[in-house]
């Protein structure tokens, strides 16, 4: 999929301060805006290439690095996705990213499809984080 | 964490511009020759008024050009026709009235406009841009949890209408621009 498969992509961030969760939307360019798609056509190919159904995420199990799992957003420990995925209107921020890296909980991707579906994107800042500090 | 309105001299701009009648106004009333000349009256008027213009329609070529586009949800919203109203009353007829006859009005009525861009700035109120309306803009204000989002657009909101994709002017003021293919469909 290109970019121009999706009506819009947007970039944002989660921060937990004093805890206390918050999304914000980051303003950003067509070429982030591609790099997000390139990621998710990367998940979606990786994540149809392991082999096997589709199986029900357990927090007491163990799993492999790579595995096909699914998991119902009505958990308590998935209540900032949650909150996430069924909140309107995200504030637009132009946060100092840099100065803000030990609060960042994760990164979004939403993309709106053409047929006015969505999918958001979440991952984990280690790399984000690793990428930003290396600029500093 | 703090909330900032981004785009500081996009929004001063906006500010700027949505106060051009009032220096139209101030223009046809004139200034005493004594204080200054009606030629540079006019031409400090006519800066004041296609300099901001100028600005803002860079910033939607910028946004344009960058894909600056947001997904606003317009589930709840309402039309911002009272502020027009507000604006009128508050604003350009008070202002207007006052005659600039020494330079004590003079810097009275600069005084003034200098208050109401403060309070108008502090109350992110740098929407009204006559101008756009003139080009049948439209003001609404989105129901957001967090922060006031307005959308300037020429199109109708119903209440079929759930999502509206608008380029970005400034963190909170939107605008579908004419003729851009959105795809909201």
């Amino acid at each position: 999929m290109t970019i121009n498969d999706f009506r819009n992509v947007e970039f944002g961030v989660c921060f937990r301060v004093d805890d206390e969760v918050c999304h914000y939307k980051i303003p950003v360019d067509s070429s982030v805006k591609e790099a997000l798609v390139e990621m998710r056509n990367t998940f979606t190919d990786l994540y149809d290439a392991i082999d096997g159904d589709v199986c029900e995420f357990e927090v007491s199990e163990k799993y492999s690095s790579s595995e096909k799992l699914r998991i119902n957003l009505n958990q308590d420990y998935l209540a900032s996705i949650n909150n996430l995925y069924h909140h309107q209107n995200i504030p637009v921020n132009n946060i100092d990213l840099p100065n803000n890296l030990k609060h960042t909980e994760y990164y979004f991707a939403e993309f709106l499809h053409n047929n006015g579906s969505k999918t958001i994107g979440v991952k984990r800042p280690n790399q984000f984080k690793a990428l930003l500090e290396k600029r500093l | 964490m703090k909330h900032t309105e981004g785009l500081p001299f996009i929004k001063f701009m906006m500010l700027i511009s949505s106060l051009c009648p009032l220096f139209i106004l101030v223009g046809i009333r004139g200034i005493d020759e004594k204080i200054i000349a009606e030629k540079y009256v006019w031409y400090i008027i006519v800066t004041l008024i296609v300099i901001p213009f100028v600005s803002i329609l860079i910033r939607i070529k910028v946004a344009k050009r960058n894909r600056d586009l947001f997904t606003l949800n317009t589930s709840e919203t309402s039309l911002n026709k009272e502020y027009l109203f507000a604006y009128l009353l508050t604003v350009l007829l008070p202002l207007y009235s006052v005659a600039v006859s020494g330079k004590r009005d003079l810097y009275g009525i600069l005084g003034a406009i200098f208050f109401v861009i403060f309070i108008l700035w502090n109350l992110n109120m740098h929407f009204i841009n006559v101008l756009f309306a003139f080009s049948g803009y439209k003001v609404y204000t989105l129901t957001s949890n967090n922060a006031v989002i307005l959308l300037s657009t020429r199109q109708h909101i119903n209440a079929d209408t759930k999502n509206i994709i608008a380029h970005r002017l400034s963190n909170s003021v939107y605008i579908e621009i004419k003729n851009y293919q959105y795809d909201n469909k």
